[in-house]
């Protein structure tokens, strides 16, 4: 049995906001926006040496060592290494480092590693992140990309260290995404660590490759073999090209948060399926609470709850904060007698948020609350300026529970192709015709049957169902198990006419637009994904690749918006003007075919 | 076969002789009609979806993960399964015509060939498709083919914590023409999982208790009827709408039933017969007729996924409009029955799955064959209404004396209400008075004249003092009749009965909470005034989907001040008692047992082994009671005893 710490508040809040996400579309987003580090200048960073440079922006061959052309303009930092091409003397370039010391600090950006280069980044300038071309690798290590690089042993050997769960690189020469939450060492009063520096999640490209990741001490190269509660981010610059854009970060300090004393409350009578107008209901009674835990109970559990909060909230920086209200029925939250979040909380529950600018300091605090029938529960969460999103008040509270260990379940392919039809997630929607095939070669893809377009490819594993095929499987979704390439969806309203499965088990879709029917086939080849077009009657001309910026490098290959790399192996392509879209013309029960390499 | 799948079959045949038995029928029902096994392979999960023959007797067996296995000599102790296509998703329905398959897909009908005859399909078409919100209730079910070729198809209601229709059509039954045009044919649906037609060819569908739909029940589907649930209406407004009812047009703010409502709304077709819930089942499924070789040849059977079984349903027409009566049939199957189809070895081929959805057979898919011994049970062959009364008759002579003795008979009707919130017990229960007997001149028939019949109300008719001349009981003594109309009375469409079909809106309070209220000592709700210092331990639990609570295993010290936080947020109902050490299953069984009072006393029967209990909680909802542990050390249990919750719903209170 475990004995685990859990906030039994914030564990409610989790689950309630996954079954509002249809409604977080149209509202304001969970949580504040990220700073954004301005790549127009270089302010953000001490001064460092000439190879960082800002730029308008990269192109870098997959075939070449070291490739790295830039444009001029801003948006883009790049490191340009002085002995362009010459792989045995690193060690020219300097390091770039913050000017912000940071605790705890959450941060994204993307990166572009030329074919053979390498980088890092070094939190509190002490533990590493690696960044590495390393594509296709099979036996991870820690020095593989996104792999938590070693530590020096008493000998200086390599010890430690986190390989990433699995390969979610990208190609040498396109744009790739980490998101990390990495977590400070803590220290007592006395100076003492009291708890070691983690990296909480490292995903890369949408996978999660690093979880919970604690680090003894500080990595091979650090800038301090101290470990300290404060300290700047530095990018490696002395191995090799690299560039970086979108670089955002929140830093926390795990101390501040929002406090809420003093509360107090107010029953009143009545039943009503809508917030009421609690100065001209009969008072019940009133006194004091610790917290929104025990609503029905104020009432004699009986339904029918209207209910009137007060305390005092103490602000500890000024500025903006993320209010969020999950009520059943609902309520309304006022600050300094102002309405920040109202919530109908129609029908049933209901998650809204609001924006206020808020003064360090004290503030008056009321959350009204109705309940009609059924369940009834009041949960507020904020998040402020250098502090994560938490519940007031804040209720730690212990919890003795077995939990059970999540079951899994996943599909594996042996030698034939397997078939899923599934929900499937595509660019922040679920989808909901999706048939995705699992090669034996390991390259597997997701396909809409419904407007016939190809979604997500990805490599690796193939399918997690364990959302799916596990209980009734609520979320009914395919997960795949490496990270996915999301492609661009054209837009030709295909009339689907279903498939045909190859002698080799894949499957042929069959489309219709106007007179025009199509054969479409995708197939592993050599790593890469071939996919064939077939007039089996008509023309049509379509697009192959869909992007804000297409661009020819060598042997025949395109980078589409340096996300992915497309070549032509049989048949003509035409770019179009503006180098949005590659366009094929299919006809007289010809085949086209073109490779998808990433 | 392997041990392990020996093992299973012995575990699965275990099951079977200790009888998942819910009305206790089991044993003797095995003298008349006999389960047997269809050994299926170790690593084939055949979560059941779909069941059809094909013309050389090969029965296809499409799953919920989308497979889609055939199967060669499933009569024998060794058939053969090869699989035919995988990729669908999540296809509850199979047909077979013409060399070619169709599923219902939950998004698409397809039809699947296997055009090079390599025993693998290769050729999948898109019939017909339509949207889907991404909820995980948004079902598909069939087709089943009309005799002019066209498809029906019916379309489930996503969950919201309500039945809701997220995407046109969800909630509807469509028609659909091998070219994949479709027109909607009828609304109101909530579960639709089994339909088919009479031996008439007239359109039957089941539905499962939930919100608007107090009871499992049965309707009679024709163009434009609409069954009861109002979220359909939602797409009434489209063009190609047969129903014109709007969804403000359904309303429950004054109590009523679907009967009553039928009156006042001509689209509304009140059901042809209920399945008083928990009695009769839980959640009904497959619909079939009872083939020619058979007894009963002609009458329906209804499956019954949560409690393992398939019921009888005798049906008639009065006035023009559907009604009858249904009884229990066969119990006992290995797992939830989904699907059932006639087999060329004249035996029922009956397909079963029970993930997320427990069934009193344990096991989590089966699938089971059922045939005739040649031997005819003594059994209420059917039940017909007169102007006066029920004209019954048994499958064989009846001893006279005891036929004609009015004690022998016992009827009670009830109603349920028609609302949103989810089930209902029977309300207005009254029973009725059989104040005469006439014996019919075929020695095997008699009538039963009876006071006050009431249109709109289920009649529980027992005959537990009939007897056959070889002095045999019947094998099931009861049955409930649904009336429409009454003969003689003329057609009750259109006008509001008078007195007896009116509803007395004394007896419910549509406004009142949804806890179903047990007053009981061992449900204490407010903390008790001596315990100053307030709970020594508070628990909280919740119910999670499967018909599982969250916790396993909860500890407690001996004669620890407890409280305990029971949440619902499931989508049916729960409760949990706490009962002394292996005391769950007999407390489980007894609450089975409280028949008609069952869901009004919240499946919570009385006894010395229960030392606390919740109330029963409707989904989303919550208790909190306050009880003291036992002095004595040990493992009580908790346990939902919900009928058909028990086995899974369960759990271990450590006093130590």
């Amino acid at each position: 049995m475990l004995l685990l710490l859990t906030s039994l508040v914030v564990g409610c809040s989790q689950d309630v906001a996954v079954e509002t996400a249809e409604k977080e579309e149209a509202g304001l987003p969970p949580f504040l926006p990220m700073n954004e580090v301005s790549l127009d200048v270089l302010d953000f960073w001490e001064p460092s040496g000439e190879n960082w440079q800002l730029v308008g922006g990269v192109v870098a061959d997959f075939q070449k060592e070291w490739d790295l052309v830039t444009a001029e303009g801003s948006g883009v930092l790049v490191n340009i290494v002085p002995d362009e091409g010459k792989r045995d003397v690193p060690g020219k370039g300097s390091h770039l480092v913050s000017k912000l010391a940071h605790g705890d600090l959450e941060l994204e950006f993307e990166v572009l590693v030329p074919r053979g280069s390498n980088s890092g980044i070094y939190f509190q300038n002490r533990y590493e992140l690696q960044i590495r071309d390393t594509q296709g690798d099979e036996d991870l290590t820690p020095d593989d990309m996104g792999g938590i690089y070693y530590r020096a042993g008493t000998d200086g050997e390599h010890i430690e260290g986190s390989a990433p769960a699995i390969n979610a690189a990208r190609l040498a020469g396109l744009w790739q995404k980490f998101r990390v939450m990495f977590r400070a060492p803590r220290f007592n009063e006395a100076g003492q660590k009291v708890k070691d520096a983690a990296f909480e999640y490292v995903y890369l490209n949408g996978a999660l490759i690093q979880e919970n990741v604690t680090l003894s001490g500080p990595t091979v190269e650090a800038g301090s073999l101290e470990e300290v509660a404060l300290a700047p981010f530095r990018i490696q610059g002395d191995h090799g090209p690299v560039a970086f854009r979108n670089i955002k970060y929140k830093a926390f300090d795990w101390n501040k948060s929002v406090e809420l004393s003093g509360l107090t409350y107010k029953l009143y009578e009545g039943k009503f399926d809508y917030i009421p107008n609690f100065d001209s209901l009969p008072l019940l009674d009133s006194g004091e609470v610790v917290d929104f835990s025990n609503l029905t109970e104020l009432a004699g559990y009986n339904d029918g709850v209207n209910l009137v909060f007060e305390g005092v909230l103490e602000v500890p920086t000024t500025g903006t904060y993320l209010f969020e209200t999950i009520i059943d029925d609902g309520g309304d939250l006022y600050i300094d007698n102002n309405l920040v979040v109202p919530n109908e909380g129609d029908p049933g529950y209901g998650l809204e948020r609001g924006l206020v600018a808020l003064e360090a300091g004290s503030h008056t605090f009321r959350q009204t609350f109705y309940q009609e029938v059924w369940s009834a529960y009041l949960v507020i969460n904020v998040e402020g300026p250098g502090m994560e999103k938490h519940a007031i008040p804040m209720v730690e509270q212990t919890v003795e529970e077995e939990r059970r260990p999540e079951q899994k379940l996943s599909v594996e392919v042996k030698d034939r192709p397997e078939l899923i039809r599934a929900f499937v997630n595509h660019k922040g929607t679920k989808r909901t015709h999706i048939l995705s095939t699992g090669s034996p070669e390991g390259i597997h893809y997701s396909f809409d049957t419904r407007n016939d377009q190809l979604l997500n490819i990805w490599r690796g594993g193939y399918a997690d169902v364990s959302k799916m095929w596990i209980n009734r499987g609520e979320e009914q979704l395919l997960q795949p198990m490496g990270a996915v390439l999301e492609l661009e969806e054209s837009d030709l309203a295909f009339h689907p006419l279903g498939y045909d499965l190859s002698e080799a088990g894949y499957p042929v879709y069959r489309y219709q637009l106007g007179t025009a029917i199509i054969l479409d086939k995708s197939e592993p080849e050599n790593g890469m994904l071939k996919r064939t077009l077939t007039a089996e009657q008509g023309e049509l001309d379509m697009p192959i690749a869909i992007g804000q910026e297409i661009i020819p490098i060598s042997g025949g290959w395109y980078a589409v918006d340096q996300l992915y790399f497309i070549k032509l192996d049989s048949g003509e392509g035409t770019l179009s003007r503006d180098g949005s879209k590659l366009m094929v013309r299919v006809e007289g029960g010809q085949s086209i075919s073109y490779l998808i390499n990433w | 076969m392997s041990n392990k799948m020996l093992l299973s079959l012995l575990l699965v045949a275990l099951f079977t002789v200790l009888g998942v038995s819910q009305g206790g029928y089991s044993a003797q029902e095995a003298e008349y009609f006999i389960i047997s096994e269809v050994p299926i392979p170790d690593d084939i999960i055949l979560e059941v979806g779909g069941l059809a023959f094909d013309d050389a007797g090969i029965l296809a067996v499409t799953t919920r993960r989308g497979e889609f296995w055939r199967i060669a000599n499933p009569e024998s102790n060794r058939p053969t399964f090869t699989r035919f296509a995988q990729g669908l998703h999540e296809p509850l329905g199979l047909a077979y015509r013409e060399g070619s398959y169709y599923v219902a897909q939950r998004g698409e009908l397809s039809k699947i060939t296997d055009t090079d005859k390599d025993g693998r399909a290769d050729k999948f078409e898109n019939i017909f498709n339509w949207d889907l919100a991404g909820n995980y209730h948004e079902y598909a079910y069939g087709p089943k083919f009309l005799p002019n070729g066209d498809m029906i198809i019916s379309l489930n209601l996503g969950w919201i914590g309500r039945g809701a229709s997220l995407s046109k059509w969800s909630g509807w039954m469509l028609q659909i023409k091998p070219d994949g045009s479709m027109l909607p044919l009828a609304a109101g649906m909530r579960s639709p999982a089994g339909f088919n037609f009479n031996k008439d060819g007239d359109l039957f569908y089941t539905e499962n208790q939930g919100d608007w739909v107090g009871s499992g029940r049965m309707t009679h589907i024709e163009k434009g009827v609409f069954a009861g649930h109002p979220e359909s209406l939602k797409w009434s407004g489209e063009r190609i709408s047969p129903i014109s009812l709007k969804l403000e047009d359904i309303k429950d703010d004054v109590p009523t039933t679907l009967f009553e409502e039928s009156k006042k709304i001509p689209a509304l077709r009140a059901p042809s017969v209920w399945f008083p819930h928990t009695i009769m089942g839980i959640s009904t499924s497959d619909v079939m007729v009872v083939p020619e070789v058979w007894p009963f040849a002609g009458q329906l059977l209804v499956g019954d996924q949560g409690h393992s079984k398939i019921m009888r349903v005798f049906q008639e027409k009065v006035n023009g409009v559907y009604q009858g009566i249904c009884f229990p049939f066969r119990e006992g199957f290995a797992s939830g029955l989904l699907r059932m189809e006639w087999g060329p070895d004249e035996s029922i081929y009956v397909g079963m799955t029970s993930r997320g959805w427990a069934a009193t057979g344990k096991a989590p898919y089966g699938l089971q064959r059922l045939k005739w011994s040649g031997k005819m049970p003594f059994e209420m062959e059917k039940v017909e209404i007169q102007s006066d009364g029920f004209l019954i008759t048994f499958t064989e002579p009846v001893d006279k004396r005891a036929a004609a003795n009015p004690e022998s008979y016992a009827i009670t009707d009830f109603n349920f209400k028609y609302h949103h919130l989810y089930g209902s017990a029977p309300i207005m229960t009254e029973d009725r008075v059989v104040y005469k007997v006439e014996l019919g001149q075929d020695g095997r028939s008699v009538k039963l004249l009876v006071e006050g019949l009431r249109p709109g109300f289920v009649n529980e008719i027992k005959a537990a003092g009939v007897r056959s001349i070889a002095g045999q009981e019947l094998l099931h003594p009861v049955g409930y009749y649904t009336i429409n109309e009454i003969p003689g009375a003329g057609s009750l469409s259109g006008k509001v009965s008078e007195a007896n079909g009116e509803m007395d809106h004394s007896e419910h309070d549509m406004t009142g909470s949804n806890f179903v209220e047990t007053p009981s000592a061992k449900r204490v709700t407010e903390m008790p005034a001596e315990w100053e210092e307030g709970p020594d331990v508070i628990l909280e639990i919740e119910a999670i989907p499967g018909m599982m609570y969250d916790k396993k295993i909860m500890m407690v010290q001996p004669g620890q001040r407890v409280k305990l936080v029971f949440n619902n947020p499931d989508d049916m109902a729960h409760n949990l008692l706490i009962v002394q050490p292996g005391q769950a299953d007999a407390v489980a069984d007894r609450a089975m047992k409280l028949g008609l009072k069952g869901e009004e006393m919240g499946f919570i029967p009385t006894g010395e082994e229960i030392i606390a209990h919740t109330t029963l909680l409707r989904p989303n909802a919550s208790d909190v009671i306050y009880f003291t542990a036992p002095k004595k050390k040990g493992n009580y249990q908790y346990v939902c005893t919900f009928p058909g919750h028990a086995a899974t719903m369960r759990g271990v209170l450590m006093v130590k």
